[in-house]
């Protein structure tokens, strides 16, 4: 047993945490102004990601991409959780890039593949409703074939990175009723079809989503990705492990920065680490820390039938211990917690966001469990 | 032993209701739904504080000869609870809850007659000047300086995290007078005049996005003698008076009680793969668990105003009031944006978010005002003393540790 990163793997964090560091990670007013580009993020950062390749990190060789294992996946996301990164790779690189990277898709759609994977196209996923909650089964949106082309109807909410995305993954019921896992099928649609209606909206993290209203969207029949609901299931729960790492990502960098703050700051002529309370809670966030560690090792570890119930229970993990550790951060550094020219209120903004990532806790408690 | 209001009470308080109801415009229920911050803008705040004084029932806490309502303190818990249970937006605590009964109580009857009525009218605004940038739970570490010259004080410093002072037309301010005693007895308290040239104000913008305090700097900014409150050195005792009415005699769980309800209501309007939140087990049990708190809160706190109603000095649960409300604060709207699934993640970086230019929500207005007031409401565990100068507080001076 060893839980050391190989050589390339430590090649792989070195190179990420680099680019954090060159791409103004932690500089708050960068990342302000990144949020206010176009799609949320910054287009620089975004071709640099793709000029390393991450953006198809996922992605098999044979479309394109550097065909990465899970151990990987979680070395990246979380030094882009550590530096706040506001791109969204999570969002494109891991999920909508999964969903159509299959053999089945490389014919027809390898070329958007390719085109998303060196940053010239964003494409995001479409699949949340509001009617499902956090059910992933729950897709009342509908793709009725009529003759060569697809009609949609249905309305998504909290397409993530959807303010700025050139194409949407939408899933879409051909058959069955919302909750079936048969029936579900998945399908590019261009983000200026007729029809569709973008209403982009800002979340927590300052990032750009959308609300996407389908009315009678007409689609090429050939537009319906390979894979349903089961391709759904895979690609969230390496979702779901990319989440949790970038959690750890972010906690690192609240506790890190806490911990310096405590040691530092002065009430009552000494610092504030001497007190036993902030010991204890300090304390507390670093068991909670190395505990989420343990628990993104594991998931990423995971092989075969036993990765999508660790990586929901990572997730579960994960989101609950962040969400805590995050709210201790903010507490120990009072006033300064609550101003937005802290890393430590940013880091708590992105966790709530993550932490809905397919799902919330309950819900990835509850695949956890049924999985075991 | 008896938990019952008197006939007179409920009279009282069916007076209040329709007072509330004829009275309380559409527009400032919507302004305190659609604020998201702890503290309620002048803009909605002060029109609802002119219709109280017209009524006469805007003192709820100051001595009946300086203006205040007479009320018993079972009558203040009424009257909060309805105007919770009516949206009314609460009003800045600033003048009427913290500087008022200060003045109320140590002004001269110059000051008096000076300052209490424009608190009343909301002619004069009114910010707090204690805590500073090194001087926070260690308030008795400040370190701005007034020295005296001739009818006036010359004061440099900076005080920070300054609720409303871009509001504000006075500053009730903590000053160093005598460096060379023990730091609690050099301080004074200065009443300082806010729109004047040594007076620099930079805004802090709270993670939420909202702006509700600053930082201010004072160089040579100045204040008359005659706007000392109390003797030179008197200071510490005055804010230690004033810090005990902001953490103590508030009736919080009316509000707290209200905001459940409309939470337990709203479940039934979130879609849940085929059912609705209201028939989620864990969420009812959630909702339950945090109604009991707020319950047990309310009969403390009524404990609390039968204890004075009978003219006994409280006992110690006062102490205990202001924690459990702020953990309690924060885990309500905790709740509520979880309420909300998805919803719950938007956080609009426009604002107001109340009134005609407001932004279009996702879902629906509740869901929009949910995330950034979860935010901002981490912030009730650190102002006025932190839950963690409580819990050393309870421990020393409750529990003899
Ligand atoms: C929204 C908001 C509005 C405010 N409005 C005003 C205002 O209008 N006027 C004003 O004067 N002030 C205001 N404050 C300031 C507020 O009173 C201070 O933030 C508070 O006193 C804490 O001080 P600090 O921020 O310096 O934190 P610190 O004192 O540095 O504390 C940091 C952390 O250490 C903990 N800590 C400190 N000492 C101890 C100890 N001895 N034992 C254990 N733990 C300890 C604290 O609990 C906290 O978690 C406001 C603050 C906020 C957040």
């Amino acid at each position: 047993m060893n839980f050391d990163l190989d050589e390339d793997q430590q090649l792989l964090k070195a190179a990420a945490e680099r680019f954090v560091a060159d791409s103004g990670g932690g500089d708050l007013l960068l990342r302000r102004a990144a949020r206010m580009e176009p799609g949320g993020f910054s287009a620089t950062n975004w071709a640099r990601l793709a000029e390393s390749g991450v953006l198809g990190l996922a992605v098999s060789a044979e479309n394109g991409g550097l065909g990465q294992g899970t151990v990987e996946i979680a070395i990246v996301m979380e030094a882009l959780g550590r530096g706040l990164a506001p791109e969204p790779v999570l969002d494109v690189g891991i999920i909508a890039a999964g969903l159509i990277d299959s053999p089945e898709n490389a014919a027809q759609h390898k070329s958007l593949l390719q085109d998303l994977i060196r940053g010239n196209t964003l494409v995001s996923i479409g699949h949340s409703e509001r009617e499902a909650r956090h059910s992933l089964s729950w897709v009342g949106t509908s793709a009725r074939p009529d003759g060569e082309t697809l009609r949609l109807d249905g309305c998504k909410i909290a397409v993530m990175a959807g303010g700025g995305a050139q194409h949407f993954v939408v899933s879409a019921r051909l058959s069955g009723a919302p909750g079936d896992a048969d029936g579900i099928g998945l399908f590019l649609v261009p983000a200026e079809a007729t029809g569709l209606e973008r209403h982009p909206y800002r979340l927590a993290d300052g990032s750009l989503a959308a609300e996407l209203t389908l009315r009678d969207v007409k689609i090429p029949a050939g537009s319906q990705l390979a894979g349903g609901f089961s391709t759904l299931k895979t690609v969230a729960a390496t979702a779901r492990l990319a989440a949790a790492a970038e959690m750890l990502g972010v906690m690192g960098l609240l506790f890190d920065n806490t911990l310096n703050y405590v040691k530092t700051r002065q009430q009552f002529g000494q610092p504030l680490g001497n007190f036993q309370v902030i010991q204890h809670r300090m304390t507390d966030a670093y068991v909670q820390l190395e505990q989420s560690r343990s628990h993104v090792m594991r998931a990423a570890l995971a092989e075969g039938a036993a990765f999508a119930g660790a990586a929901a229970g990572a997730k579960a993990f994960v989101a609950e211990a962040a969400l805590g550790l995050a709210h201790t951060a903010v507490q120990m550094h009072g006033g300064m917690g609550i101003a937005d020219e802290l890393a430590i209120g940013h880091g708590l903004k992105r966790i709530r966001v993550l932490a809905l990532c397919f799902g919330d806790s309950a819900s990835a408690l509850d695949d956890y469990r049924c999985a075991a | 032993m008896d938990m019952s209001f008197s006939p007179a009470d409920l009279a009282f308080r069916d007076e209040v209701r329709r007072f509330l109801a004829d009275e309380l415009p559409q527009r400032l229920r919507d302004g305190m739904n659609g604020t998201p911050s702890v503290f309620v803008e002048p803009e909605i705040g002060l029109e609802w504080q002119r219709i109280l004084h017209a009524r006469g029932w805007l003192a709820t806490s100051w001595p009946v000869e300086a203006g205040g309502t007479g009320w018993s303190p079972v009558q203040r818990y009424i009257f909060e609870k309805e105007c919770a249970l009516a949206d009314a937006p609460a009003l800045s605590v600033l003048g009427l809850k913290l500087v008022g009964p200060v003045i109320a109580r140590y002004g001269t009857p110059a000051q008096k007659a000076r300052f209490l009525e424009r608190i009343l009218t909301g002619d004069d605004l009114w910010c707090q000047g204690y805590s500073e940038p090194g001087a926070g739970s260690d308030l008795a570490n400040l370190k701005t300086r007034a020295v005296r010259q001739g009818d006036r004080y010359i004061i440099n410093g900076s005080k920070i995290w300054t609720t409303h002072a871009h509001y504000a037309d006075w500053m009730f301010c903590l000053a160093r007078t005598d460096p060379d005693v023990k730091p609690q007895a050099g301080i004074s308290f200065l009443l300082v005049p806010m729109k004047q040239k040594g007076i620099t104000i930079r805004p802090i913008i709270g993670m939420a996005g909202d702006h509700e305090v600053n930082q201010v700097f004072l160089d040579d900014a100045e204040a008359l003698v005659a706007d000392r409150i109390g003797e030179e050195g008197q200071g510490w005792t005055i804010a230690k008076f004033l810090l005990e009415n902001e953490r103590g005699g508030s009736c919080a769980a009316p509000k707290l009680l209200a905001d459940l309800q409309k939470l337990a209501r709203l479940a039934a309007s979130q879609p849940m793969a085929g059912s609705t939140l209201a028939d989620d087990d864990a969420h009812g049990r959630r909702l339950a668990r945090l109604r009991l708190e707020a319950e047990a809160l309310e009969t403390t706190e009524l404990r609390i105003l039968s204890d004075l109603a009978q003219g006994r000095s409280p006992g110690p649960q006062t102490s205990l009031v202001k924690l459990v409300a702020s953990s309690l604060r924060q885990a309500v709207d905790e709740l509520a944006v979880d309420s909300f699934g998805l919803d719950g993640l938007q956080l609009a970086t426009e604002r107001p978010l109340y009134g005609n230019e407001s932004p279009e929500p996702i879902g629906s207005k509740p869901a929009q005002l949910a995330m950034p007031t979860y935010l901002n409401s981490r912030a009730w565990t650190i102002f006025g003393g932190s839950n963690e100068v409580q819990k050393n507080i309870i421990a020393k001076t409750v529990l003899g540790l």
